[in-house]
């Protein structure tokens, strides 16, 4: 294990590039690698051409250069190069008309059939090892000493290595953020010492309570005790709080001056895009954004790989349509591709999984668990979703909802409508005698059968168009909700008459029995991701 | 009649007694039989089948032996009364079903009628009732299948009746050409809950889908949210709201759109989602428009879903949800085009409401004669058009205005089973109508009042064409009102009656004179001038044959445009046919534009003319008179002598001074007996006289008589004419032919003229080959 090797590289290949920077008369020439040295190469350009106090001549030369190379087809273009394509376009026509070659639209059409994005294929290469600090405090050393060895310059910036605690991974859903910290249990003595004052009061406060102020929530039982990863032993934490107090949250990293850690926060999730400004504006703060699809197949695909205590991850349940003989049933994901991964969150999105990478966004509905709760708040005056939930289950839809046979009497044969069947979701709401009278948990409980019948009407025609046969429901609105599983399990049946099942993940940890998990799902991407972030760092 | 009927609903507060102005609704009610029901959640739709008796100008043969006498007129002309069959659909609110049930059984004296085919929801609540003032058995139909029947007969016999929404446009409607072929479509009705119905065939139909959130979840929802009571006054509150402050958008959740999967930021990410989130009060109209965007985008998604799943790209929408709710049809169409990129686009029907109705109805009437052998037409003069589409204005006018709030759809059975002319070169995209009113609203308010201004020498004519009749006066003052509501109307819905165009304004002229029983106003105009032609007609044959070949082609072109001139129908041309009875044909030669004409490819005809003879020559006549006898006969003379077969196309019933097929016949007769190449051509067939099926001034050629058809497919027609203002510009004008044709009329309006950029009398003549 030893980390100097890579470090050394990237310090080297940083002082270099701010050598040929300083040199050369046009960095735009080089094709920058990322934005930040971009910039850098933008302000020493400008520091040259103030000296030599002739602009024009500079500049053109510039403009010919970049003139000379085609540009790059950026995204907005690219997918409407796509659409111009279907709509008839010829080939030739649509280059012209986004100023390309012909043979970047023929490419841009195979790369969309082949994966069905047009975002370029994933580049190889490491991920960033340094933080932008670290990059700014290499490139000042090197200013101030330029003939300094790379391994000294790298033994003065070792501070980012392995041992930079904490290690966070948060997932910043529309409604919850999903946060998991990886708590170190095998920290040496020598380390203790070490361990900076506010990192371990960040340690005490976060593994000591089980809630934070007024919304966050600890969830225990998820817990994830003496894991291994990267070679550190520990236990893994999961925290939520709802989306939100996340202002409050990056205060709260502020004033403990998360900083200082030198640490770069792994989010995945619409908030990494939303809050990344107030991140780094707000606590100095960068944060390393995934995307959120990605981790969410590479986390379903390493829940299901783990086993938990030898039990595959998957389950479905055998006669939905009956609750009396409703069971569940272990599966085995053994060969998981291709399947239809439903992610139920706050909306719903549906995606077409061909592979690890190959995978595409079907089609999603705004009618998720956000749907759920804010019905439930509304109708029934709820706060949370546990307490929606707890009313759902005891409730009955058929106070709300009109049947087939509250409308012909009984089966409707015409069509092969059973008289069981939800005809007019709330339908009986209309009248007034009936709104009076009904209870909240009948509301509750007719929401969640609306949203879940519907969510399965629509993931049943997504495979079928899709001719996909296996359905995999994921997302946090399953957490603790084997109410919704149940129903979801029988809208699938009822919707494909049998053909299709509906498979969802089991969690088990620490011997207690927890439906469903989503949310560890994609929070342990993260994980995986800050995991892998960190292992390129020590071998080579 | 009072109708004393207890009114037990007390959320309408309505007058407990209401005077049904019998000769507005449930009209020829004497002579009814078959009805059928259709009762829904808040509208009950009745339907049954009448014959009205109309008066018909007809033309007969006086028995002439031997020599004519020379004044005696060409024919004589008797008024007969004819029977023709005709549908009424009715629609009313609920509330008012008891008072119009006294009244139908007040007014029923047909005492045949037995059984009441009803369908609907309703139906067995009102079930007793019915049975109780009626006497009628109440025979329960299948409410789906009646609603697919209907779809399928309005399909086939209205044209313009799909339509698109697209809300920001002016007019908010585009009415789509119907298709020869209806079927495939998938029908997604909106009742409470959601049935997505494929239809295949006329019998063939499956539910391939539903869902159980719909129009009733709205309602039920909504109420329960709102604590709003009527559907009608949910949608209100929907119009008014803003969703984004109660849905959770994407860009609430990204900050942004969210580019790699190509959601914009505007999107719903999840549906009330920020009332989970967010601890406030929220607005009522939000939370009505949040669910109803929620609804909406839900069925729009399933429905596209199954479009997708079985292939189709028609899909029409219907239901009390849809129902000509502009928020609703608007909210369908987003949700459609997002979800399918465009590719499919949501249909809207005109007559949504009684397909139901139309249904039971033609159930019942399959019982002994299937309605669907005949083709039948929309009554302009009967029907009320399509709503107004301003939310605020919907409901509330109706019942503020404190009438019987009402709403018709008649339909007349046409004597002749209407098909496309087998020329089309592409029947799908045939559009017969050159200018579409209610997208061009400046030539919309000209033709408007265009026609209201001549609304004044129409009802003269008509008075004076029914001297002996004394009541002519007082009907004519009625026609006179009827068409100039129905004219206010479509200024201000254009689309009220699907396109508006100046067919479909001359259409409804005609159908309010036989309405009231003008049949024929133009008849005695239309015998005099024929009268007074047929003494030319030698003159003219003479004074031709002297002429040499390129000479005669060149004097039967234009004789034919100088025949055109005479026509009632252009106002230029009736004052000038008034003021000076001495206008002649020769005067309207010199009338003409000089070559070159304002469109010119004669020269193009005279090559082809140069060339083999033609097969067989179909020809759409125009004004009778000195356009027929003076004009068009020569031209088929000298069709005739080239060896062309000619067949002759007049209109089935009288329109302006149009030429009709009965008169058509006598005159032919006529100058066969005058001329000896005409009357060989009729002694040998080769030349026909046909029918067009159409009572218009204008033409469309996709319904047209079925014989006429058959004719010029089995004569191998090569050429068609078409000839006369209505016929070739305002309609016909750009239809392509899969065979030559050759268009010609005299421009008699000068605003027309001006939009051609030409003068008035500016020639059209364009003569068109297929492309190879």
């Amino acid at each position: 294990m030893e980390p100097t090797a890579p470090v050394a590289w990237e310090v080297q290949k940083i002082s270099t590039i701010f050598i040929r920077n300083r040199k050369a008369m046009d960095p735009r020439q080089r094709n920058a690698d990322s934005e930040d040295e971009w910039i850098q190469a933008k302000e020493t350009d400008r520091v040259t051409v103030l000296k030599t106090q002739d602009t024009k001549e500079t500049c053109l030369p510039t403009v010919k250069n970049t003139q000379r190379k085609m540009p790059r087809v950026p995204a907005h273009l690219r997918e409407r190069a796509l659409g111009m394509q279907q709509g008839g376009m010829r080939t030739a026509d649509v280059a012209r008309t986004i100023n390309c070659h012909v043979r970047t639209v023929r490419r841009l059409r195979q790369r969309y059939r082949e994966s069905g994005r047009t975002a370029d294929h994933p580049r190889s290469g490491r991920p960033r090892v340094t933080t932008p600090a670290q990059d700014r405090y290499i490139r000042i050393s090197h200013l101030r000493d330029s003939f300094a060895e790379i391994s000294t310059v790298c033994n003065v910036t070792y501070n980012f290595h392995i041992h930079s605690f904490p290690w966070f991974g948060m997932d910043i859903g529309g409604t919850l953020v999903k946060l998991v910290y990886f708590e170190p249990k095998d920290i040496t003595a020598e380390e203790e010492q070490e361990e900076v004052e506010n990192l371990k009061s960040i340690r005490k406060y976060l593994t000591s309570n089980t809630a934070y102020g007024k919304t966050g929530i600890r969830d225990v039982h998820l817990e994830l005790k003496n894991l291994t990863m990267c070679g550190r032993k520990g236990n893994l934490h999961f925290i939520r709080f709802p989306t939100q107090a996340m202002h409050r949250f990056i205060q709260m990293g502020r004033d403990k001056n998360f900083s200082s850690l030198h640490t770069t926060l792994c989010a995945t999730g619409g908030g990494a895009y939303k809050f990344e400004e107030d991140f780094r504006t707000m606590a100095d703060l960068q944060l390393q954004k995934l995307d959120e699809l990605d981790c969410l197949i590479q986390g379903l695909l390493y829940v299901d790989s783990v086993h938990f205590n030898g039990q595959p991850e998957c389950y479905f349940f055998e006669n939905p349509s009956d609750p009396q003989n409703c069971l569940k049933r272990p599966c085995c994901l053994d060969n998981p591709f291709p399947m239809l991964l439903v992610n139920i969150g706050s909306g719903v999105s549906i995606l077409a999984v061909h592979s690890k990478d190959n995978y595409k966004r079907v089609t999603g509905t705004s009618l998720g668990g956000g749907t759920f709760l804010g019905l439930c708040c509304l109708l029934t005056g709820c706060e949370t979703f546990e307490e929606a939930l707890e009313m759902a289950a005891k409730g009955d839809s058929t106070n709300v909802d009109k049947l087939v046979r509250d409308i012909y009497g009984g089966d409707y044969e015409r069509f092969g409508l059973q008289g069981s069947a939800v005809a007019s979701s709330f339908g009986h709401m209309m009248s007034k005698e009936k709104r009076d009278t009904i209870s909240k948990e009948d509301l509750a409980r007719a929401t969640l059968v609306t949203i879940t019948n519907n969510i399965g009407s629509i993931a049943r025609m997504c495979a079928v168009n899709e001719k996909i046969d296996r359905i995999v429901f994921v997302g946090n609105f399953l957490r603790i909700n084997m109410v919704s599983t149940k129903l979801l399990a029988y809208a699938m049946d009822f919707w494909s008459k049998g053909q299709l099942k509906a498979l969802f993940l089991e969690h088990e940890v620490c011997q207690k029995e927890i439906e469903v998990n989503a949310m560890c799902s994609k929070t342990k991407a993260v994980v995986v991701r800050v995991v892998t972030g960190y292992w390129l760092t020590f071998i080579p | 009649m009072a109708a004393s009927g207890q009114m037990k609903r007390s959320s309408h507060s309505m007058d407990k007694s209401i005077i049904l102005p019998p000769d507005e609704i449930f009209r020829n009610l004497e002579n009814a039989k078959r009805f059928a029901i259709d009762i829904g959640g808040s509208l009950t739709k009745l339907a049954y089948y009448s014959t009205v008796q109309h008066k018909v100008a007809k033309v007969r043969s006086f028995d002439h032996t031997g020599k004519e006498a020379v004044d005696e007129p060409l024919y004589e002309i008797s008024v007969q009364e004819e029977v023709t069959a005709r549908l009424h659909f009715i629609k009313f609110e609920n509330a008012y079903i008891e008072t119009c049930l006294d009244f139908i059984k007040d007014h029923l004296v047909n005492t045949e009628t037995k059984v009441i085919k009803a369908t609907g929801g309703g139906a067995y609540k009102f079930k007793d009732l019915i049975e109780k003032k009626l006497q009628l058995k109440v025979d329960k139909e299948d409410e789906m299948s009646c609603l697919i029947k209907g779809c399928n007969f309005v399909l086939k016999n209205i044209p313009h009746e799909a339509f698109v929404y697209v809300k920001h446009a002016d007019p908010e409607f585009r009415f789509q050409t119907t298709q020869p072929d209806i079927f495939p479509y998938l029908l997604v009705n909106i009742g409470s809950g959601v049935s997505i119905v494929k239809v295949e065939s006329e019998d063939k139909f499956e539910r391939i889908g539903g869902s159980s959130i719909g129009g009733g979840t709205f309602w039920g929802l909504g109420a329960l949210l709102t604590n709003t009571k009527r559907f009608d006054e949910l949608l209100q509150l929907a119009s008014r709201g803003q969703h984004a402050s109660v849905d959770m958008l994407v860009k609430d959740i990204y900050g942004g759109g969210y580019s790699c999967l190509g959601l914009t930021g505007d999107l719903i990410a999840s549906s009330f989602g920020k009332s989970a989130t967010e601890d406030r009060e929220f607005s009522k109209a939000d939370m009505a428009k949040s669910l109803l965007h929620m609804i909406s985008n839900d069925i729009g998604q399933l429905a596209c879903l199954y479009a997708k799943l079985h292939n189709l790209n028609r899909v029409y929408f219907g239901g009390f949800f849809i129902r000509g709710h502009p928020v609703t049809m608007h909210t369908i169409t987003y949700s459609i085009n997002f979800f399918t990129k465009g590719e499919v686009q949501a249909l809207f029907l005109r007559h949504e409401g009684y397909l139901g109705a139309i249904g039971a109805f033609l159930k019942g009437a399959e019982e002994d004669t299937d309605p669907n052998q005949y083709s039948w037409g929309e009554n302009y003069a009967g029907s009320s058009g399509l709503m107004s589409v301003s939310p605020e204005l919907y409901p509330m006018q109706r019942t503020r205005s404190g009438t019987f709030p009402f709403d018709m759809l008649e339909m007349d059975r046409l004597d002749r089973q209407l098909v496309n002319l087998p020329l089309l070169l592409d029947p799908s995209s045939y559009i017969p109508d050159t200018v579409d009113l209610t997208e061009d609203a400046m030539a919309r308010e000209y033709w408007l009042s265009c026609f209201e201004e001549a609304l004044d020498g129409v009802v003269s004519r008509a008075v004076a064409s029914q001297p002996d009749l004394t009541d002519a006066k007082e009907r004519a003052e009625k026609f006179s009102q009827k068409y100039q509501h129905k004219l206010k109307t479509l200024r201000q819905q254009p689309f009220a009656y699907g396109s508006l165009t100046v067919r479909s304004l001359l259409d409804t002229r005609e159908h309010c004179l036989n309405e009231f029983n003008f049949p024929d106003p133009y008849s005695k105009i239309k015998q005099r001038e024929n009268d007074w032609a047929l003494k030319f007609f030698h003159k003219v044959v003479k004074s031709l044959e002297s002429l040499n070949w390129e000479e005669r082609q060149f004097s039967l072109v234009k004789g034919l445009l100088a025949g055109n001139v005479f026509d009632w129908g252009a106002k230029a041309v009736s004052d000038i046919l008034v003021t000076d009875p001495d206008f002649g044909f020769e005067e309207a030669k010199q009338q003409l534009q000089e070559r070159p004409w304002l469109i010119d490819t004669y020269n193009k005809w005279i090559e082809r003319l140069k060339g083999p003879p033609h097969k067989c020559a179909l020809f759409f006549v125009d004004n009778s008179g000195i356009d027929i006898i003076l004009g068009v006969f020569p031209l088929v003379r000298e069709l005739l002598c080239r060896g062309t077969e000619v067949i002759l196309a007049s209109n089935s019933g009288p329109a302006l001074n149009d030429v009709t097929y009965s008169e058509l016949q006598i005159l032919t007769e006529r100058i066969a007996a005058m001329d000896s190449v005409i009357q060989s051509g009729v002694q040998k067939e080769q030349l026909i006289l046909v029918q067009s099926g159409s009572s218009s001034p204008c033409l469309d050629l996709s319904r047209l008589d079925k014989g006429l058809a058959t004719v010029v497919r089995e004569r191998h027609t090569d050429l068609v004419i078409i000839e006369g203002m209505g016929r070739a510009i305002h309609t016909n004008f750009y239809a392509a032919l899969c065979c030559e044709s050759l268009k010609l009329a005299v421009i008699k309006n000068s605003w027309l003229a001006d939009r051609f950029g030409g003068k008035i009398f500016s020639v059209v003549f364009k003569y068109e080959q297929p492309c190879k």
